[in-house]
């Protein structure tokens, strides 16, 4: 115990000055074996925290509306990546933007667009009928499938995906409307498993690259 | 004389110009998406080959719907809008209005923009005053 190296000290001038306890003393061992035990506590808290974290991944069950009238569920398109955006036909900018890309990016991936069902799924419930929505999407790629739902479903679609939405009044005092809102491509394997949240490109051809390494893939 | 404002409209072109004191604005490339709903935007790209600023301070599409200048932010993935009172155009800058960015905001359309039609959207420019631009209604085409 009186073997310690006296050189120990001066390591840490801030902290001896702020305890004035003699370094060798059984108290400061308790103290040091506390502070210890505490950090190792906040170590595996926060780890336990991230794998919490982590759990909450994007997607889980949804059950909605096709333009076409058909339903369609998470279970739908079982066998094929799905990339799934949501947005909402109002949406004079971002929304647009973002089908435009997955048009463009099926053009670029030619053949291998087959392995890939592209979802729009609206965050508008109230406004978006499925007869907007198809002729929404009917200025882009016929591919693209576009969801609707009730409130509480779409809500719910929302819910599993993390998606933020939230309604903004026009500046003209109008009855319109904007959605504040994400805008993320989520990628989901052919099992339907979440791979990733990727960030939507004006260009599609930066989409397609984005894609092609996945596409390749047999999960 | 000089400094009349000289209005020159290049329809065949696409091409606006204008040329106010010592602000010289071009105007290219104006498009909208074909709509389903009742907003829509629109795109253009204004050039000053001047040697003075100009701004634009108003924008009216009153034909079709009312309009303002917005841009899009995108806040790490979160999107939203703002409304833009200005847009200053230096002297040798071409301001871009782009999907995803700054655009020209048209609300309550009273019908939907229709593939190969056009519209007319009047600028206001402090210094070089109305400038009227056809928007083509198109798919993107970068």
């Amino acid at each position: 115990m009186n073997d310690q190296p006296p050189a120990a000290e001066p390591e840490n001038p801030g902290a001896s000055a702020a305890a004035p306890l003699p370094a060798k003393s059984p108290r400061r061992r308790l103290l040091v074996l506390i502070g210890l035990t505490l950090f190792a506590l906040i170590l595996v808290a926060s780890a336990m925290a991230t794998i919490q974290i982590g759990t909450a991944k994007p997607g889980g069950k949804f059950n909605l509306i096709a333009s076409d009238g058909r339903t369609v569920t998470d279970r739908t398109y079982r066998g094929k990546w799905e990339l799934i955006y949501f947005g909402y036909s109002f949406c004079p900018d971002a929304c647009p933007l973002s089908l435009n890309s997955i048009t463009e990016a099926l053009s670029v991936l030619g053949p291998e667009a087959d392995r890939l069902q592209p979802i729009f799924i609206t965050i508008d419930p109230e406004r978006d009928t499925p007869a907007i929505l198809a002729q929404f999407v009917a200025n882009f790629s016929p591919s693209i499938v576009a969801l609707t739902g009730s409130a509480a479903d779409i809500g719910a679609a929302e819910k599993a995906f993390g998606v933020y939405a939230a309604r903004v009044n026009a500046e003209d005092g109008s009855k319109n409307y904007f959605m504040d809102h994400s805008s993320f491509f989520y990628l989901m394997d052919p099992g339907g498993r979440y791979v990733a949240t990727l960030p939507v490109p004006a260009d599609g051809t930066v989409l397609a690259l984005r894609l092609k390494p996945y596409l390749a893939e047999n999960p | 004389m000089r400094y009349a404002p000289i209005l020159v409209l290049l329809f065949g072109l696409g091409v606006n110009s204008v040329a106010a004191q010592e602000a010289v604005l071009t105007i290219e490339h104006a498009w909208a998406r074909p709509t389903a709903a009742a907003n829509a935007a629109a795109y253009l790209t204004i050039g000053n080959a001047g040697t003075g600023d100009d701004i634009l301070t108003a924008v009216n599409c009153a034909p079709i719907a009312p309009c303002m200048v917005h841009e899009t932010v995108d806040d790490n993935g979160r999107m939203s809008m703002h409304r833009l009172d200005s847009v200053t155009i230096a002297a040798g800058a071409h301001v871009e209005f782009r999907p995803g960015a700054r655009h020209i905001m048209l609300m309550n359309l009273k019908s939907p923009l229709v593939a190969g039609t056009s519209f007319p959207i009047t600028l206001h420019f402090e210094r070089a005053g109305d400038v009227t631009v056809t928007v083509a209604v198109e798919q993107d085409r970068h």
